[in-house]
């Protein structure tokens, strides 16, 4: 359904600056959503949607959660006590070193025999490629960065 | 910034001259927005209290380092960003491993979107309408891409300002006021079919 706006205001400009996180002083874009159904609706939408998440409510910490920080605490304190012995100290350089050859030699035996699907899979690793592969998918919502901004300065 | 503004930051200090009992003063004030804040983010609690109690680890590790320039609890949440951020990495990582040597095993390591965040199981008063909604709710946070979901959930859960927002998850404020329109875009659009349980 497309309604036409009742002034010269563009709805998309309009509906960015509603955000209340980015809303300017009450004016022209308040009296615009009064009279179009297309910015009130979504303005409504965003609303309902930002109280549907109240339904994911704050659960309570379980009783033991302060003694198992205590715990954790006393066990990491002993932990971080450095090694006494210098044989020990080479010991656990070598063990670290032999674990990191170990490593290496499966992710090499992973890329080179399935090398096509495995390094899509390594390049998914990037959390950035993954967002941005997740950005894609929601073009159609994303607005205009350069409009965004230019409301958020204004 | 002036400690006397946040009793926190009067803690923290004594924390750092090595007083315990301030220690256990902040975990006790700090456990339930932590877990509730991590449990958000993961769209899973069975991992957020070993991981909260994680955050206070390091908490107590960085307090010979600590230096009071923001509010205590910007500090502590920029800390459990951090340590959710590389525990999903661990968890894509772990899920690699598993996906290329049988994509069967796959199953026991399931990502944010299947889990079920407010677990039915220990609250038999809720409705199951209302179990329903938590886990659509739990589910369209979990597939929010990271820098947004962080957002919102700070917004949201700890009405945190855009500037506390800005500085824990690094970015500057107008990013941090896009992250929340945007997020607050995506989800508006899928909970869309919920939403006239929200109408009151
Ligand atoms: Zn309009």
């Amino acid at each position: 359904m497309t309604t036409k706006p009742p002034d010269a205001l563009d709805c998309r400009a309009v509906q960015a600056s509603l955000a209340d996180e980015l809303k300017t002083p009450a004016g022209p874009v308040e009296r615009h959503v009064a009279e179009c159904p297309a910015c009130r609706a979504f303005a409504e939408r965003r609303d309902r949607a930002w109280t549907l998440l109240g339904a994911l409510e704050d659960r309570e910490p379980s009783p033991r959660f302060a003694a198992g920080v205590m715990a954790k605490l006393a066990s990491a304190e002993t932990r971080r006590r450095p090694l006494s012995a210098p044989w020990l100290r080479w010991t656990a350089v070598a063990s670290a070193f032999a674990a990191l050859i170990l490593v290496a030699s499966i992710i090499l035996d992973r890329v080179g025999t399935d090398d096509e699907a495995a390094s899509g899979v390594v390049a998914e690793l990037d959390l950035d490629v993954l967002e941005s592969q997740e950005m894609l998918q929601h073009l159609d919502v994303i607005e205009d960065l350069d409009l965004l901004l230019l409301l958020d300065e204004g | 910034m002036d400690s006397i503004l946040d009793p926190d930051v009067e803690l923290m200090l004594r924390v750092q001259a090595g007083d315990r009992p301030a220690f256990e003063a902040l975990v006790g004030k700090y456990q339930r927005p932590l877990v509730n804040l991590i449990g958000r983010y993961l769209g899973a609690y069975d991992d957020a209290e070993d991981l909260a109690q994680e955050v206070f680890i390091r908490v107590h590790r960085a307090a010979p380092r600590y230096q009071p320039t923001a509010k205590f609890s910007t500090w502590l949440y920029t800390i459990a960003r951090r340590l959710c951020a590389n525990h999903a990495r661990g968890r894509a990582l772990r899920r690699w491993f598993t996906l290329s040597r049988d994509a069967a095993d796959a199953e026991d390591d399931s990502p944010d979107e299947g889990r079920d965040v407010a677990d039915p199981a220990d609250d038999p008063s809720v409705t199951a309408e209302k179990r329903q909604l938590r886990r659509v709710v739990a589910q369209a946070l979990s597939a929010l891409p990271d820098t947004l979901r962080s957002a919102v959930i700070l917004r949201r859960y700890e009405e945190l300002s855009y500037e506390e927002i800005a500085t824990i998850v690094g970015c500057s404020v107008t990013a941090a006021k896009l992250r929340v329109h945007r997020a607050k875009s995506i989800l508006a659009k899928r909970l869309a079919p919920y939403a006239k349980d929200a109408e009151s």
